[in-house]
């Protein structure tokens, strides 16, 4: 038992977020989970919904501002309802509206939540960018900071850095989409998921705690991978479906780079994302020519001192140093400019450089969220000269990039009106 | 507490005679001890969690020295109520509350004095975490575990030190 206001708090926003006020539900009961739009690119993305009807549906896109200006895109509904439409076609760095609409020969019968996302800017196009970000949405709390975000923020796309679901408990398919259903249900995750589109990674909730993909039962980890991609839309690689690490451009301003942290992990080669993955992060980070290079990372790559931060360091790339280092080391040794760490699961929001001193140490690291959940329990949180910022609170970040000064403003903000943090990094 | 409500309608009865050590009645002290014991013990946790929690940060950062208050007052709640109750309880077997008292003090000090090292690692961890993060954690983290079992010892050690002193 700890003796810390964490535990308390913590007990308490448990025992509380069993009287959550009912919320209100989505536009239509047969697209229970509301609408997304995952991995957007310049002429397009992935649209998605799950709907439990047994009309035809098909999906209606069209200009934020023209909304005559209306193209339709037919929709095949997947095992467990799932529709996933690659839309195509559209204009960069432009917003558009989308629905999802159920059909009996053409005439319409029920239509879903309307959601709206931007285009990424097209390839060369250097442009001011905003990122919403956060992690550790668990479905029992208010995650008031993505409702927030949603309501308040018009971000070029929100980022998930994992512990979007927590599973654990569930051990098989049917499990895991019962899970997937009471997050995506709520109604912070779907104004949310309406508001923008979404780039998301996974971390270990989705798969059990701590998970580490060597050490997880290989028809549990495919039922939990199989129940995340059903259920966070992003473009699978056709050579390599099962596999989760992408980068996507946005014009000339950023590349995001999506890691997999998790199911890759090989103890007995002292591997934490397989060789393939590595190899790929450093060759895409020297490549990039965009301003800014965002990394997906679930797990921070910073080195936390103390008792408390190593008692857990095996779970994150300081148990794995062998990589850790090369990789730092790496980045430190090209020239690789406008270089950051986004991260999660440590259920503190910090910011900081990764190491105080040496490898790493001109590298930041901003630890978002969590979005919703008991704060960390240590009885010390980072502080300088290493860390600029760290808040026990709910929060959410939102991040904007301005290529022109080459500059990154990050801002925590909690789940009500408050800016926790505020500042600039130059990353030039 | 419940036990020590039963405990003291049962010592507050009137009695002519001198309460002999019967079964019943021995089984009667031990069970209101610990209950009494765990309840102190929980309340501790409570009011420490409760001042460790105090909001003196807007972002919710944790103060180490206010968790080192919080601690040492948890420490000083559960030594108290503890060491005032159970020598008291030995009147259930018609034992002396004073010689109780000091038969429990002659014991459990050591288990107090655990509990004053504990507290005192966390206020020199608290020094030096707020020097240099990470500096201080393995003393913070050292003390509050030497505090909580020291607690469950003083515990222990009260029960048996009153016991043995209120029937040498």
């Amino acid at each position: 038992m700890k003796l810390t206001r964490r535990f308390t708090l913590g007990a308490l926003a448990a025992a509380g977020c069993n009287a959550l006020p009912s919320e209100e539900g989505p536009r239509s009961p047969q697209f229970p989970f509301g609408v997304a739009v995952g991995d957007p690119s310049a002429t397009g993305g992935l649209v998605w919904t799950r709907y439990v009807g047994t009309d035809s549906l098909r999906v209606d896109v069209w200009p934020k501002d023209e909304p005559m200006n209306v193209r339709s895109f037919e929709a095949a509904v997947m095992e467990h309802g799932i529709s996933l439409v690659p839309v195509d076609g559209l204009r960069s760095g432009q917003w558009y509206s989308y629905a999802f609409v159920a059909h009996r020969s053409g005439v319409e019968v029920d239509r879903s939540d309307e959601g709206r996302f931007r285009t990424a800017l097209a390839p060369g196009v250097s442009a001011p960018l905003r990122f919403g970000v956060s992690s550790c949405s668990r479905q029992s709390y208010p995650l008031t900071p993505l409702t927030r975000i949603s309501q308040e923020f018009e971000c070029d796309a929100f980022l998930f850095l994992g512990d979007t679901v927590y599973a654990d408990g569930a051990t098989d398919l049917r499990s895991y989409r019962d899970k997937w259903a009471e997050a995506l249900t709520r109604r912070p995750q779907r104004l949310l998921r309406q508001s923008t589109g979404i780039i998301s990674t996974w971390d270990d909730h989705e798969i059990v705690n701590d998970a580490s993909g060597d050490r997880v039962p290989a028809e549990r980890l495919e039922a939990a991978r199989r129940a995340t991609f059903e259920h966070q839309p992003w473009r699978a690689d056709m050579q390599a479906p099962q596999r989760l690490w992408r980068s996507l451009k946005f014009g000339a301003t950023a590349e995001v780079f999506v890691l997999d942290c998790r199911s890759e992990r090989n103890h007995a080669t002292n591997e934490y994302v397989s060789r393939a993955q590595l190899d790929w992060l450093k060759s895409g980070l020297a490549a990039s020519t965009a301003t800014f290079k965002l990394v997906l990372n679930s797990v921070p790559i910073t080195n936390y001192p103390g008792a408390f931060f190593q008692v857990f360091a095996p779970d994150r790339w300081e148990g794995f140093p062998s990589q850790r280092c090369e990789l730092l080391e790496f980045i430190d040794a090209t020239p690789i400019s406008g270089l950051l760490w986004l991260t999660g699961d440590f259920h503190m929001g910090v910011a900081g450089r990764v190491s105080r001193d040496g490898v790493g140490s001109k590298q930041v690291e901003i630890a978002a969220g969590p979005a919703g959940q008991f704060a960390n329990p240590s009885l010390s949180y980072p502080s300088g000269p290493q860390f600029d910022f760290s808040t026990a609170v709910n929060n959410a970040v939102v991040l904007d990039l301005d290529p022109a000064t080459r500059s990154a403003r990050v801002r925590f903000l909690d789940g009500g009106t408050r800016t926790l943090f505020d500042t600039t990094y130059e990353l030039g | 507490m419940s036990s020590v409500l039963v405990a003291a309608l049962l010592l507050a009865a009137p009695s002519e005679a001198p309460r002999a050590a019967t079964p019943g009645r021995t089984a009667a002290f031990f069970t209101s001890a610990i209950l009494t014991a765990a309840a102190t013990t929980t309340l501790s946790v409570i009011a420490a969690g409760a001042i460790t929690g105090a909001p003196v940060d807007a972002t919710g950062r944790p103060s180490p020295i206010i968790s080192t208050l919080g601690v040492a007052v948890g420490v000083g709640l559960n030594f108290g109520v503890v060491h005032l109750t159970l020598p008291w309880l030995t009147g259930l077997v018609d034992g002396d509350a004073s010689a109780a008292r000091a038969g429990a003090w002659r014991l459990s000090r050591w288990g107090l004095l655990a509990q004053g090292a504990g507290v005192l690692a966390m206020v020199v961890g608290s020094g030096l975490e707020a020097r240099e993060f990470g500096s201080g954690q393995a003393l913070l983290l050292s003390g509050i575990v030497t505090a909580l079992i020291g607690g469950l010892v003083v515990d222990v050690l009260e029960l048996v030190g009153a016991w043995q002193g209120a029937r040498p």
